[in-house]
């Protein structure tokens, strides 16, 4: 049927110290450990469906994952970005609803699944767990209620200029004075997030180097000026 | 298919008393629930629809109702060959590790096909 795999400990997961078992106690962590499945994931793959039943939640160990939800007219738009550290499938688990997104690897990721009745006992038993997950859901309310008012403040300049800043923030890495924003994704996936066609971004995208925000090599995005960047995207940062 | 390859078929008395620790749940939309090359999640047992196993694009098996399957993989942490495929309106019960775990507890089994075996016993 096939080999056993290595096995992902939490002790030594290259994510320690972001995720919401950190503060555990080392045996604790270990029993974490024995209990979870680690799989990877190759880009394309998905963790889970929108529409189906979640039974588990999944923690980030290393890659990006981008969450996704269908509407009405068949459109795919991209409601997050989660990285190493993360969680996913976690508000479906104290909802009981079904999914309401698509996770999809956007590159290969080593993800950790917990299965329910497994964080439900966690939660009654360590406080830490519990008041990480509460935390994790209100900064997710956080980001939820400054996306919807983002799409209805600003224009999709500003948005894209704030989309920017946030990847610069969540996979900035320093390059020589400027920003590498270290993530794999595709003009399309961000003009989904930020609710425009790939024609417009990519007008913008040539606005913003022309005015020396940004500079493009390849794919790959540089921030060159974070401060003239914040005053476009007209927010207070 | 291979003697290696861990199905089981159930009897509907033990998919009634599997219930008793797991509801079947309806899966709306076609799914991969385990890739080639993954450990599953958990272990299934299909109660409405179909499953398919796929190897290079290609079902090799499709799986009916009263199958129980990946549960020996799940509990040994090994990686599936094949991918498993559900169909949309499909229902499976799905057996986590905890799940699993309260099974063998109850039977006071090492492993599910002996706590299935103990049911078979029960319901004679």
């Amino acid at each position: 049927m096939g080999s056993k795999v290595s096995r992902l400990e939490c002790e030594t997961c290259p994510s320690k110290g972001q995720g919401i078992f950190c503060e555990l106690e080392k045996m604790t962590l270990q029993d974490v450990s024995d209990h979870k499945v680690v799989n990877t994931y190759k880009k394309g793959q998905t963790l889970f469906v929108q529409g189906n039943p979640p039974y588990g939640m999944y923690c980030i160990s290393t890659g990006n994952i981008k969450v996704t939800q269908i509407g009405a007219d068949g459109k795919e738009s991209i409601v997050r970005v989660a990285s190493a550290g993360d969680v996913l499938g976690h508000r479906s688990i104290f909802t009981d609803q079904f999914y309401n997104a698509t996770a999809t690897a956007i590159e290969e990721c080593s993800v950790c699944f917990i299965d329910k009745k497994y964080i439900l006992k966690l939660v009654e038993q360590q406080p830490s767990v519990a008041c990480n997950l509460i935390a994790k859901l209100g900064r997710d309310l956080g980001a939820a209620e400054k996306r919807v008012s983002s799409f209805y403040q600003k224009n999709v300049r500003e948005r894209l200029a704030e989309l920017l800043l946030l990847l610069k923030q969540s996979h900035g890495v320093e390059q020589e004075g400027r920003t590498l924003i270290n993530i794999k994704l595709t003009r399309e996936e961000m003009a989904s997030i930020i609710g425009t066609a790939s024609e417009t971004l990519i007008r913008f995208m040539s606005e913003l180097k022309a005015e020396g925000f940004i500079e493009q090599e390849g794919k790959n995005i540089f921030i060159k000026d974070e401060e003239g960047l914040i005053e476009f995207a007209n927010i207070s940062y | 298919m291979k003697k290696n390859l861990i199905i089981d078929q159930v009897t509907s008395y033990h998919i009634e008393t599997l219930q008793n620790f797991t509801e079947p749940r309806l899966y709306n939309t076609a799914t991969e629930l385990i890739y080639e090359g993954q450990t599953p999640h958990a272990g299934y047992l299909l109660v409405e629809g179909e499953i398919h196993f796929v190897k290079r694009k290609n079902v090799f098996q499709k799986i009916l109702p009263g199958t129980l399957f990946g549960v020996t993989e799940l509990m040994n942490h090994t990686p599936l060959k094949f991918t498993v495929k559900i169909l949309p309106g499909s229902k499976v019960c799905i057996l986590d590790k905890s799940t699993v775990k309260e099974i063998l507890q109850e039977f006071e089994q090492e492993n599910l096909p002996g706590a299935l075996r103990l049911l078979s016993a029960d319901a004679s």
